[in-house]
């Protein structure tokens, strides 16, 4: 008998009321919003993965526990819960993410693929529409619009197990001082790049011109960590270069520095 | 290796170091322990994940490399011109500590230097009382509520005038959105969070203080933690720059938490 893994049960999005009623959509699936408590438990320990993995966060700890806030399955209001088996994960939604994830719970030391449970979940709006066909011209990445200027955006994911040459890249003060020196300047006069985390929640105060270019080049992101480059009005995504010295050779070349 | 390059004033507390040369005469503490107060505490604490771990056998060289090519937290943080925070006469270190964390985030993110008042963080959790707490409800006001400029709260005012409707809503423009929170005493984290380039609120029980640990450091044949303390610039000495070194049994630290991105303000 495979351990019982216990995924909530969700309401599937409402039908437009035809008569008669539609046999049930198979096809339906529950939708996991930010902010909102999901949670996964099992008397057995479990590894629960989520594909894509970059949509949600999964947290495990032990059980039981007492847990307060919206609940996926809940009221829609601040409800206080106790889960009371020994093992139990915690699945969030990032708060800018959209798409459908699998969620895959693995009984740890399992040998037989029934005892492994899927669950899938539309995060926030759920899927989006693909991505329009790639420039043949261009193949490896169209440009976006952009602001005028040279601009850089870094992003990645402060979570994930970057290289050592990455965390190089990423902290470089080279690269920081070229890009200081370099960059177009906000309205507050200081150099317009940045280093984001895929996540980052972003205020009204936050520069215009920063916002525009990350809003235009972000659904074009793939595997972190990425560069947003953006120069004569025009934005591209990169991946970082192999090494510190390579992206700030990149970085130049864009630029038009010497 | 050579060893790392102490910073002007920096001074190293190891296994020597007397009780009473960690608190002179004219300076306050307050870190309490390490438990978290909080009935939410649970609900909010992410575990550092397993697969973040560096292997201790690469240690000592990532320390080297990020030495030599200067890619360390003090070294975006000395670029940028951040100083170390002052927590007067104040029991407020652990909620300075996680503070100067959003501070040294809003540096590697390349948003605007704010200096940021732990009072104002400290204050509504304590009731407006100059007592001692944990680094951890100083986060988890920072994730939920935010922290004010101290433009609009002086860092160490204790005083209702400042808790206005207008400050509340200003702090949510510098709010801790993710992070992690540490094993007490768990070195392999520890480091591994700090080559990570994280920086991390550290609560001593052994100090009754909290500090920030910005990166890893490599004296003497052995490894260390180098941090920033909030008082002043001028400790432990004049010309330094508030920071300091950890070694031996004083190198671990009992509470920590580190938030790792701050709100695009």
């Amino acid at each position: 008998m495979p351990p019982r893994i216990v995924f909530p049960v969700l309401p599937t999005p409402d039908k437009q009321p035809v008569t008669p009623a539609p046999p049930a959509d198979p096809d339906a699936v529950p939708t996991l919003a930010y902010g909102q408590i999901y949670c996964v438990q099992s008397e057995t320990a479990f590894i629960l993965l989520a594909s894509p993995r970059e949509l949600v966060t999964i947290t495990p700890t032990p059980g039981p526990i007492a847990v307060r806030g919206v609940f996926v399955d809940g009221t829609g209001k601040v409800e206080t819960r106790t889960f009371q088996s020994k093992y139990v994960a915690f699945v969030d939604a990032g708060e800018t993410a959209s798409g459908r994830v699998e969620l895959i719970a693995v009984p740890v030391g399992v040998a037989d693929e029934l005892a492994i449970s899927r669950q899938l979940i539309n995060v926030n709006h759920g899927p989006q529409p693909p991505p329009k066909p790639v420039d043949p011209v261009n193949p490896v990445d169209p440009p976006t619009p952009a602001p005028t200027g040279f601009r850089v955006v870094f992003a990645y994911e402060t979570s994930a197990a970057l290289t050592r040459e990455q965390l190089n890249i990423l902290n470089s003060t080279q690269i920081t001082a070229f890009l200081d020196a370099n960059c177009a300047k906000g309205a507050d006069g200081r150099a317009d790049w940045r280093k984001w985390d895929r996540d980052i929640f972003i205020s009204p105060k936050e520069s215009p011109t920063i916002v525009e270019l990350w809003n235009a080049a972000k659904p074009k992101l793939g595997t972190l960590p990425q560069m947003i480059v953006a120069v004569d009005g025009k934005a591209t995504v990169m991946d970082l270069p192999a090494t510190e010295a390579e992206t700030l050779s990149k970085l130049k070349t864009i630029a038009g520095v010497k | 290796m050579p060893d790392s390059k102490l910073y002007p004033g920096e001074q190293i507390f190891d296994d020597g170091t007397n009780e009473s040369e960690l608190i002179p005469a004219g300076f306050s503490t307050g870190y309490k322990g390490m438990f978290r107060s909080s009935a939410q505490a649970d609900a909010l604490t992410i575990p550092f994940p397993d697969e973040l771990l560096i292997p201790e056998s690469d240690w000592q060289g990532m320390i080297e490399e990020m030495e030599e090519r200067k890619t360390r937290v003090s070294d975006l943080v000395n670029q940028a011109g951040l100083p170390c925070k002052d927590q007067g006469q104040t029991n407020f270190c652990w909620a300075n500590a996680p503070v100067h964390c959003l501070e040294v985030l809003r540096v590697i993110q390349n948003q605007p230097m704010v200096i940021l008042s732990p009072a104002s963080v400290a204050c509504p959790i304590t009731g407006f009382r100059n007592n001692g707490g944990f680094g951890g409800d100083a986060l988890e006001w920072l994730i939920q509520s935010g922290v004010v400029p101290v433009e609009n709260w002086p860092a160490n005012a204790i005083d209702r005038r400042y808790y206005t409707e207008a400050n509340k809503l200003l702090a949510r423009e510098f709010k801790a959105l993710e992070w992690f929170n540490l094993r007490p005493r768990n070195k392999q984290q520890h480091i591994s969070c700090l080559l990570r380039r994280i920086p991390i609120a550290v609560g001593l029980n052994y100090w009754s203080h909290e500090t920030t640990d910005y990166e890893p450091v490599w004296l003497n044949g052995q490894i260390g933690v180098r941090s920033r303390n909030s008082w002043r610039m001028d400790w432990p000495a004049p010309g330094g720059m508030g920071y300091y070194v950890r070694q031996g049994s004083k190198m671990l630290a009992d509470d920590l938490v580190a938030p790792r991105t701050t709100t695009a303000s």
